[in-house]
């Protein structure tokens, strides 16, 4: 389906009111001049003899009528032939895509007539579509909770999204409830009309909260403060009721053992229920594992979706952490999680940097490993995460750090600001030496799709692999006015680049895992398509300064949440977002 | 009117009858406009008839411009009258310049009378009133689509004319007096385009930024050939680039005692700023507004400080709580900075930096998380 706006605009009242998909407007006005516009065809596509035909609609209007018209496309003038006699329609020539608008002016009436303006979309022939979520944030200051919606993107022409209406919602105040009375606890709702959209509360000491929600069923997650209180989600919540109830759940019991078969102390156990391709899962509490390696945490089970045991073991132990997943696990019975994996002493390994010791180096040796280690009973697989941290001594040398018989990854942190990362395989025993060679530079140029240098545009640096095993913060860059941005990376990382351009010149364009190496002399970020919009509080008052985000309705994880396109709105609630062009056929 | 007139008639012998004889009306000039009168100006004249027989009569107004000395022509005044009437009121306009083209420097005015049987008022009233030099007219106005505030530009406008000289004789000059800590400015000239429908008036233009806060004033004399001037002000409060204000954000940040339970990988992200300058999302085709900046850092257990994390200048950071062992409490950390701000004014131990300007305004959040 094409994403179409039709607009009704009224004269009188001071706004335009716009309907979706050629659904008509409410022509309203009271006592003052009562006028509309239609658009004919309501789903143009432009071509070199489409016409658009505008007539207007006055009604209850004593006088003799002179009707003054304007028209544009995507904000430039254009023109248009009259199609009436009286002037009360004209037709414009619909050549190219985009959004067409018409004011009109009607003078000689008995009772004064507001400008009245419509707008509609002129789609380009063979247009692809995408489809993108449409967040509305309103500032903190603003007592309403957010908006998302499913906008049809269609390629090779701007687009109006013509009203975006934010509901003020309704003020909730429910308690979390446990068996003890009021608990503590953070408070996630998600509506169920749009998942997106979240409100995050926090249950004070009594279980009470307050937040301003959606009027309509939500799944609330709750993750209690409180000891012995097993998180919880809620499908179906209504905000009209004021309780949610949480209890201590299941006792889930087990013991963690080393590949020795001794107990592992110290070590944390926490599982998650529920899990799925886009719901990471309900956590249970979080348990420390005894000094003969038992423990037992308490969750609520029975929720469709994996089990995931996480086990992370404490530094000392230098083990790497456990990950279990079950499709169907047993937990009426004691799970039994043990490690198996070969280790190497890193001891006497030496970190050089162009033949130098480097004293003092810190390492975070990281790595993805593969089964670590089995659960029981039941089937599990598992998997496992390296992250252990070495310090170099003076001469740079390691002393006798154990990691996983794999292959790993050195993050060596030289000083500030100063990384590299060494790759090695363990599994032959230590590496005599890992080099830690200097930040590499490099150099590119932001282009839009015609080639034109993008100053402005920005390009973050997301580390992947190593680097982000370890926990490395990512770069946020800026290009110049001549497009070029020139920087270091890590030598042997890799990063995602992120491209965009805060100009909407472009759209956004993301390179994967590419190292300094390999960073091309330019991109090209592709083409952007513009959505614009205006944003209304309870469909009336123009909201001024809202988020409004662009963001991937495919994504899942933290991508998600990332924007591809962002902006805020003006004093008249209006906003303009950059989409990536899905193109034509 | 009606002849009023008593007869004398000899009604018999001895006895005879005359006509009283008809007698002249006086007359007067008042002027009831302003004393002093500029080239351009309206002079409102006001004539005093008064007939001893109580008859009407006949008023004629009659005006002629001159100068101090004679002109070409040899004369003093103009022989061709710029303005005649007959009505009691007489509301004339000053001409510019006399026949000759030389500028008026007086205007003789004639007022005479006669009533209705005749009789010419003697002797016929003269005023001479000096005209002066027209002052040029000056208009100020200021513009700033950013507000007053040190660094910024302000467009300042003077629109002015002269009703004699014509615009395009006038001078403008413009002189800044600054605050008394007396900060830097500049004042250069704005191109401004010219008004086809008001050719009496021409706008000049100018920019100031101002380097400082405090009132300014900026002083503008507008002079005609003659050196007649006019003078007019222009009052500027200049105010200090205010801080960034944190608008929105996600996730929540928790209240105090709380933590934020971070399960999965989190985009912590400030998609709106608020700032009378640097902006976030930025804007766009503005060559003074800019985008704010960000810092972010964290604090982890066991950690002696509070770590900046480096390249993180962004609105958004990706946290992946994988990179810590479950139940440790993590303190993250966004700080936003404009040009003028690039550092916040708070100490580090507290979790927000309010502005104290600015109720509700915070530079600085600080999400307390607990890794699950």
């Amino acid at each position: 389906m094409r994403l179409a706006v039709l607009a009704i605009a009224l004269a009188g009242c001071g706004l335009n009111a716009s309907g979706l998909d050629g659904s008509p407007g409410d022509a309203g006005g009271g006592d003052s001049c009562r006028a509309a516009l239609s658009f004919d065809p309501p789903i143009p596509i432009a071509g070199p003899a489409t016409t658009l035909r505008v007539a207007s609609q006055v009604t209850d209007v004593p006088g003799v009528l002179e009707y003054h018209w304007q028209a544009w496309l995507d904000g430039a003038p254009i023109g248009f032939t009259p199609a009436q006699a009286d002037g009360s329609q004209i037709v414009i020539l619909a050549s190219a895509p985009g959004v067409y608008r018409v004011d009109l002016d009607i003078t000689g009436a008995a009772v004064p007539c507001s400008t009245v303006t419509a707008s509609i979309n002129v789609g380009a022939p063979g247009a692809h579509s995408a489809v993108m979520r449409l967040r509305v944030v309103p500032a903190a200051s603003v007592a309403a909770p957010p908006l998302e919606r499913l906008v049809e993107v269609d390629g090779g022409s701007n687009a109006s999204l013509g009203i975006v209406a934010l509901d003020r919602g309704t003020l909730a105040t429910a308690q979390v409830v446990g068996q003890g009375g009021g608990a503590p606890a953070y408070v996630r709702f998600s509506p169920d009309g749009a998942p997106g959209a979240v409100v995050e509360a926090f249950a004070d000491a009594s279980g009470n909260l307050s937040a301003r929600l959606r009027p309509e069923p939500h799944t609330v997650t709750i993750i209690p403060s409180a000891a012995g209180i097993a998180p919880r989600r809620i499908p179906g919540w209504s905000p009209a009721s004021h309780q949610l109830a949480v209890d201590a759940g299941a006792a889930i019991t087990g013991t963690v053992r080393d590949p020795a078969n001794a107990a592992v102390a110290g070590a944390k156990v926490q599982l998650r229920l529920g899990r799925s391709a886009t719901f990471d899962g309900v956590p249970s509490t979080l348990a420390t594992t005894a000094a003969d390696g038992s423990f037992t945490v308490r969750a609520v089970t029975g929720i469709a979706g994996d089990v995931v045991v996480e086990v992370t073991p404490a530094a000392a132990s230098e083990l790497p952490r456990l990950l279990a997943t079950s499709t169907a696990p047993d937990l009426s019975a004691p799970l039994v999680i043990k490690y198996s994996l070969g280790r190497t002493s890193l001891a006497g390994t030496r970190i050089l940097r162009q033949g130098s010791p480097v004293p003092g180096a810190k390492l975070m040796v990281v790595g993805a490993l593969g089964a670590v280690g089995s659960v029981t009973p039941g089937t599990w697989a598992t998997t496992g995460e390296a992250r252990i941290a070495i310090t170099a001594d003076a001469a740079g040398k390691l002393p006798g750090a154990l990691v996983p018989a794999a292959a790993l990854s050195a993050v060596i942190t030289v000083g500030a600001g100063d990384l590299a990362v060494a790759a090695f395989d363990a599994t032959a025993g230590p590496p005599a030496s890992l080099d830690a060679p200097a930040m590499q530079p490099f150099t590119t140029v932001a282009l839009d799709p015609g080639g034109v240098v993008l100053g402005g545009a920005v390009l973050e640096l997301a580390p992947t692999g190593a680097l982000e095993l370890a926990g490395v913060p990512g770069g946020h860059l800026v290009a110049g006015p001549s497009g070029t941005v020139t920087s270091a990376l890590v030598a042997g990382g890799r990063y995602d680049l992120r491209f965009r351009d805060p100009g909407g010149r472009a759209a956004p364009l993301v390179v994967a895992a590419r190292g300094a190496a390999s960073v091309a002399a330019s991109y090209h970020l592709p083409a952007a398509v513009t959505l614009t919009g205006t944003v209304l509080l309870d469909g009336m008052q123009p909201l001024a300064g809202a988020a409004v985000q662009l963001l991937c309705e495919a994504c899942t994880g933290v991508e998600r949440d990332r924007a591809i396109s962002e902006s805020s709105t003006d004093a008249a609630g209006r906003f303009a977002l950059a989409a990536p062009d899905p193109g034509t056929m | 009117m009606k002849l009023l007139a008593a007869t004398v008639a000899v009604l018999g012998s001895g006895c005879f009858y005359f006509d009283p004889i008809n007698q002249r009306p006086s007359i007067g000039i008042h002027q009831s406009s302003s004393d002093t009168v500029h080239r351009g100006d309206v002079v409102v004249l006001e004539a005093r008839y008064n007939d001893p027989d109580g008859t009407g009569g006949t008023l004629r107004w009659a005006a002629f411009a001159c100068t101090q000395v004679s002109d070409a022509s040899g004369s003093i005044c103009d022989g061709q009258q710029f303005f005649t009437g007959t009505d009691p009121t007489a509301a004339l306009v000053v001409p510019l310049r006399r026949a000759s083209g030389v500028p008026v420097e007086a205007v003789r005015v004639v007022l005479a009378a006669s009533d209705d049987r005749g009789a010419a008022a003697n002797p016929t009233q003269e005023l001479v009133i000096p005209v002066s030099d027209a002052s040029p007219t000056l208009e100020l106005r200021k513009v700033s689509r950013h507000g007053y505030v040190a660094g910024i530009p302000i467009d300042l406008f003077g629109k002015y004319g002269d009703a004699d000289d014509g615009p395009a004789r006038v001078a403008l000059a413009w002189q800044v007096f600054t605050p008394s800590t007396q900060p830097d400015y500049t004042l250069v000239d704005l191109a401004v385009p010219v008004d086809a429908n008001d050719p009496a008036h021409v706008t000049a233009g100018k920019t100031l930024t101002p380097q400082g806060i405090g009132e300014w004033d900026v002083q503008v004399t507008a002079t005609d050939p003659v050196g007649v001037a006019s003078l007019q002000h222009l009052a500027i409060t200049v105010a200090a680039d205010r801080p960034p204000c944190l608008a929105q954000w996600q996730p929540s940040v928790p209240p105090a005692g709380a933590t934020y339970p971070v399960t999965q990988r989190t985009l912590f992200q400030v998609p709106l700023v608020d700032d009378d300058l640097d902006v976030y999302p930025p804007a766009h085709g503005d060559p003074v507004l800019g985008t704010a900046t960000f810092a972010w850092s964290i604090l982890v257990p066991g950690a002696p400080a509070r770590e900046r994390l480096v390249g993180a200048t962004g609105n958004a950071l990706d946290f992946d709580p994988a990179a810590f062992s479950p139940g440790n409490i993590v303190e993250l950390r966004v700080e936003a900075f404009d040009r003028s701000h690039p550092t916040t004014a708070c100490d580090d131990s507290l979790p927000t930096c309010p502005v104290v300007s600015q109720p509700g305004c915070t530079q600085r959040l600080t999400w307390r998380l607990e890794i699950r």
